[in-house]
């Protein structure tokens, strides 16, 4: 088949052709011509002056052009038609006149252009040039009439004929309009644009307007500090592409300073900008600002990207500070105000995201943990701290409903808390700042009034109970461990200061070396004037029932000692304190001359063990004293422990000792061949699946060492249940798995149970009491399964122990069922 | 050896100065005899090479050196078109009216040839054909420039340039059968 050729073929092929077939003439080229080429192509002298100056490749070609242009001026028969042009250049589209003045200024006016950003026009005033060069011929002079034709005869005449004070004080008198007209026509490109000179004229006028707010700001400007400025009576063709020079470097010096920074201190300069259109939000902003609003409008102009999550942010850490959550709120409740423009809906989405950010520790705080999980619900189901990695996976504008429930949900759950603890003003304010600018900002007016005098009583009265309990629980001195009006014996070198009586009592009571791995231990001296602990008891006593001081110093007496005079105690292991907080103290009862006072805790040792307690109060005298209350009942009373919650807190811990567990040392993960041999054979014995990977615990006792035996438990157990209780759990518990003289536990076969909450300890009988609490497995997020049941213990020989309650019969029932010899061991 | 050298010059990418330098050693000489058989003087031959250039300088963006073909296709069609516009400049603009009535269009174009014989009497009718109607027949349908742009390139109205275009390609099929083929 043969092959089809078409025109395209045909031409090639025919050019191809010809040019094999020329045969050069014997030509020997023209002076002119030479000089002509030469110039073009050969002496690249005129060339390189411009491409030494790394111009683009663009540049070259106008060069090029500029330069065939002159030559072709001298040379026949260009220069004829060419001349023409140019003269017509200018008068071509506005009809202005011919300027006069010597021809040879014509040629002077179309030196090659030498800026990058010229190229195209240039390049189009030559294509456009050589149109007109055929059909174009200079008009006679006309007198300018309008002051567009002015202000380009003005610069076009000293463009010619060179600078005069006339002319420039005519141009200037043009004021704004000249102003913005010279700036659209240096802009303009093709045969409208200005050419050469013109041009400079254009730069000259413009330095002069930015020159004196320019040098000003210079020192502070790096992009403006080695500016030269034209002197428009010394023009040359540099200075054509002073004023694209000058607008490069103000957009650069602009993008590092804010628009109002320009505005204020380069007004001038700020003008050219906006007619270059560089857009306000080009200029740099501060997001490291306390105008919090200003921010959050600026934050509402970006897309959402990369840019808004960082500068989001940014100004987050602004909003977070106090004083500017009240403002942030503020805005976000100004329904009628425009404060946010446009962009209203998405800076209220931002206010939104930064409030949530704000408040999620008081959110913990203030509402209880479901409510709390019921946020992050809202956020996000999987995400527990709203950080900014995870603000990633939003778009923040899209999120206004989101945003809008955050605070509005806040608002009626934090009220209604704020109602049901009779908190106060005070206390929210103090507290809880970023929930209280919340508040202020809605207008919320349900705060509980202010303490009566009894609640001012009973709060001092609650303040002495607190350092009672804390000296005697913790050893720690509340009065005065951070203000210096306590001895207080921390470190080794504080030890080596102690005077001779009290080092010897501290080694009596705290031999050197006395832990294995020693916990932090301190020794505060207690109120001044206490010298003896009889001291300490008489003054309590007076405060609260006698009995009861006597029972709980009775209690951790382990704790205190005398020495110098004074009473000390020892802090032991620094676990936390209770904080009785009086400004909650609300009368809640009165009833025969007893008040019942309501307050709430921060134990931070006991976390949510309970939070509210109630003391009753009697006045004697105008003397107010403790005569009972839920805090004494189940904090200071109960035999031995003297605190309940402490009591079966650790009883239940003896079952599954969940803080040793959970030592990542103690944790282990190893295919079934790599199982130590006896434990994997108990382990397929008392599971029978086998998977290609275990985890399995190993028990430790407080000193980290390996325990080889169940007995261990069972005697750890034995101090809080009966011994009938503890065979029937403990033998055969798959739990605890006894194999190559270590006690180990399997992944499936441990349940770790911690008491939540302690509701109530009642006293039933006289040796009898019932502790009502809420039992959950540790480890998991809220929701999981909880069981409200109780524990009835009996003061058997002096020492509390758990023989009933739903604790065992249900709890324990149901969470081990199936682990022992018989499913069941515990009723 | 100049020659060689620019040739060499003229595999690499270039930037335009190079570009312009390279098509001037390269094809200076040849454009001035594409110029001088037109013109038959030797200052006129010049002046239309020095036009030449300056209208290759305008469209130096578009030719690509590494195209041998293509490019000295275009650049003696630009000479010889300088020299006629010398010529015209003299004469006046050349008339079309007497030239055939033309479609709009001119880009339904028809024209296959076979390889062999019938190819190589359709390059000798080109090679034989006026610059007339071979230059804006070589700018529009190898360089690939529009009717307004070949139109800009030759200095001549579009309405000629589409009738140049028509023109030579009725010739070219006229003459082709002529030689007994028909296309």
């Amino acid at each position: 088949m043969s092959r089809e050729y078409d025109i395209k073929d045909i031409l090639l092929e025919a050019g191809v052709r010809d040019y094999a077939e020329i045969k050069n003439e014997d030509w020997q080229p023209s002076k002119e011509h030479d000089e002509f080429m030469e110039k073009l192509c050969k002496k690249k002298a005129p060339l390189d002056l411009t491409l030494a100056s790394k111009l683009s490749k663009g540049l070259s070609i106008v060069a090029a052009v500029a330069i065939i242009i002159c030559l072709s001026l001298a040379i026949k028969p260009i220069r004829e038609p060419l001349s023409a042009f140019f003269g017509s250049l200018f008068t071509k589209e506005t009809n202005l006149p011919e300027m006069t003045g010597p021809t040879e200024d014509t040629e002077k006016s179309v030196v090659p252009a030498v800026t990058e950003t010229e190229t195209e026009a240039e390049t189009e005033a030559v294509t456009e040039k050589e149109t007109a060069a055929t059909t174009t011929s200079a008009p006679p002079f006309v007198i300018p009439e309008t002051d567009e034709e002015w202000i380009r005869y003005l610069i076009s005449s000293m463009a010619k004929n060179g600078y005069t004070k006339d002319k420039w004080e005519q141009l200037l008198s043009y004021g704004d309009y000249a102003f913005e007209y010279l700036y659209h026509w240096y802009k303009k490109t093709g045969t409208a644009a200005p050419q050469g000179l013109e041009r400079a004229y254009i730069s000259a006028y413009f330095a002069e307007q930015v020159k004196d707010e320019v040098t000003a700001v210079a020192s502070n400007a790096s992009d403006f500090r080695k500016i030269e400025f034209p002197d428009k009576d010394r023009l040359t063709e540099n200075n054509k592409t002073w004023f694209n020079d000058f607008l490069d470097k103000a957009v650069s010096y602009a993008k590092h300073k804010t628009v109002e920074y320009v505005s204020e201190n380069t007004p001038v300069t700020k003008k050219l900008l906006d007619m270059k259109g560089f857009d306000e939000k080009d200029y740099y902003f501060n997001y490291n600002t306390k105008d919090i609003v200003k921010s959050v409008k600026k934050l509402a102009t970006l897309p959402q990207g990369e840019e808004l999550l960082q500068k989001f942010n940014t100004v987050l850490n602004y909003a977070c500070k106090d004083e500017n959550v009240d403002v942030m709120l503020q805005a976000y409740f100004a329904e009628s105000d425009n404060i946010f423009g446009d962009n209203r809906d998405k800076a209220l989405a931002v206010i939104g995201f930064m409030y949530f950010c704000k408040a999620q520790n008081e959110m913990q705080q203030l509402l209880d943990g479901n409510t709390v999980f019921n946020y992050h619900n809202i956020v996000d189901t999987t995400v527990d701290y709203y950080t900014y990695e995870n603000l990633s996976c939003y778009n923040l504008f899209t999120h206004k409903e989101m945003a809008a429930s955050i605070i509005t949900k806040y608002l009626k759950d934090v009220s209604k808390v704020i109602k049901e603890k009779d908190m106060t003003k005070q206390i929210v304010s103090e507290d809880y700042p970023v929930t209280y600018a919340l508040l202020k900002a809605a207008l919320f007016d349900g705060y509980a009034a202010p303490q009566n005098e009894t609640e001012k009583k009973a709060a001092e009265l609650l303040s002495e109970l607190e350092n009672l309990y804390n000296a005697v629980k913790f050893g720690y001195n509340g009065y005065t461990k951070y203000d210096g009006l306590a001895e207080v014996y921390e470190t080794d070198d504080d030890i080596s200061k102690m005077s001779e009586e009290l080092y010897a009592k501290v080694r009596k009571y705290y031999p050197e070396g006395m832990y294995k791995n020693p916990s932090y231990q301190a020794f505060h001296s207690q109120k001044e004037g206490f010298e003896t602990l009889d001291d300490w008891y008489d003054y309590y006593s007076k405060i609260l029932p006698e009995d009861v001081v006597r029972n709980f110093l009775s209690c951790e007496n382990r704790y205190f000692f005398t020495a110098n005079g004074k009473v000390y105690t020892t802090e032991y292991m620094s676990i936390g304190l209770m904080k009785i907080d009086g400004r909650t103290a609300r009368v809640v009862e009165e009833k025969n001359g007893v008040t019942v006072i309501r307050f709430y805790v921060k134990d931070d040792y006991y976390n949510r063990v309970n939070d509210e307690y109630t003391v009753n109060v009697k006045e004697d005298g105008g003397v107010m004293r403790i005569v009972g209350g839920s805090f004494i009942d189940e904090l200071m009373s109960f035999p031995v422990y003297g605190n309940a919650a402490a009591f079966i807190k650790e009883a239940v811990w003896s079952l599954s000792p969940s803080n040793l567990l959970f030592e990542d040392q103690n944790f282990y993960g190893a295919k079934e061949d790599d199982l130590p041999a006896g434990f994997a054979k108990k382990l397929k014995e008392y599971y029978g699946d086998t998977r290609s990977y275990y985890h399995y615990f190993i028990y430790v006792d407080m000193g980290g060492n390996v325990i080889n035996s169940v007995e261990y438990y069972k005697n750890v157990a034995s101090e809080f249940f009966s011994v009938d209780f503890v065979n029937k759990f403990f033998n055969n518990n798959k739990s605890f798995i006894e194999a190559d003289g270590t006690l180990y536990a399997s992944e499936n076969g441990v349940s770790f149970l911690e008491v939540n909450k302690v509701y109530s300890v009642k006293k039933t009988s006289d040796t009898k009491y019932m502790i009502e609490m809420r039992i959950i497995e540790t480890g998991v997020a809220p929701g999981v399964p909880t069981w409200d049941c109780t524990a009835e213990v009996e003061i058997t020989d002096g020492s509390p122990v758990i023989v009933g309650g739903t604790f065992l019969s249900d709890v324990l029932l149901g969470v081990f069922k199936g682990m022992g010899d018989d499913g069941v061991h515990y009723n | 050896m100049d020659d060689m050298l620019f040739f060499t010059a003229g595999t690499a990418d270039m930037d335009d100065k190079q570009k312009l330098e390279y098509i001037y050693r390269r094809y200076g000489r040849k454009m001035f005899t594409v110029a001088y058989r037109i013109l038959g003087s030797a200052d006129d031959a010049e002046d239309a090479v020095q036009n030449s250039f300056v209208n290759i300088c305008k469209n130096l963006k578009r030719l690509n050196e590494k195209d041998e073909d293509a490019m000295r296709g275009y650049v003696l069609a630009i000479a010889s078109n300088e020299a006629y516009n010398v010529i015209r400049s003299r004469k006046n603009e050349i008339s079309v009216d007497e030239l055939p009535d033309i479609p709009e269009e001119s880009d339904n174009v028809d024209v296959k040839v076979s390889e062999g014989a019938e190819f190589r009497t359709a390059i000798n009718i080109m090679r034989q054909m006026d610059y007339i109607y071979r230059a804006p027949l070589y700018l529009h349908f190898v360089m690939g420039y529009s009717l307004p742009e070949v139109a800009k390139q030759l200095d001549r109205k579009e309405k000629t340039v589409r009738a140049q275009i028509e023109r030579g390609l009725q010739i070219l099929k006229k003459r082709m059968k002529e030689a007994g083929y028909e296309s």
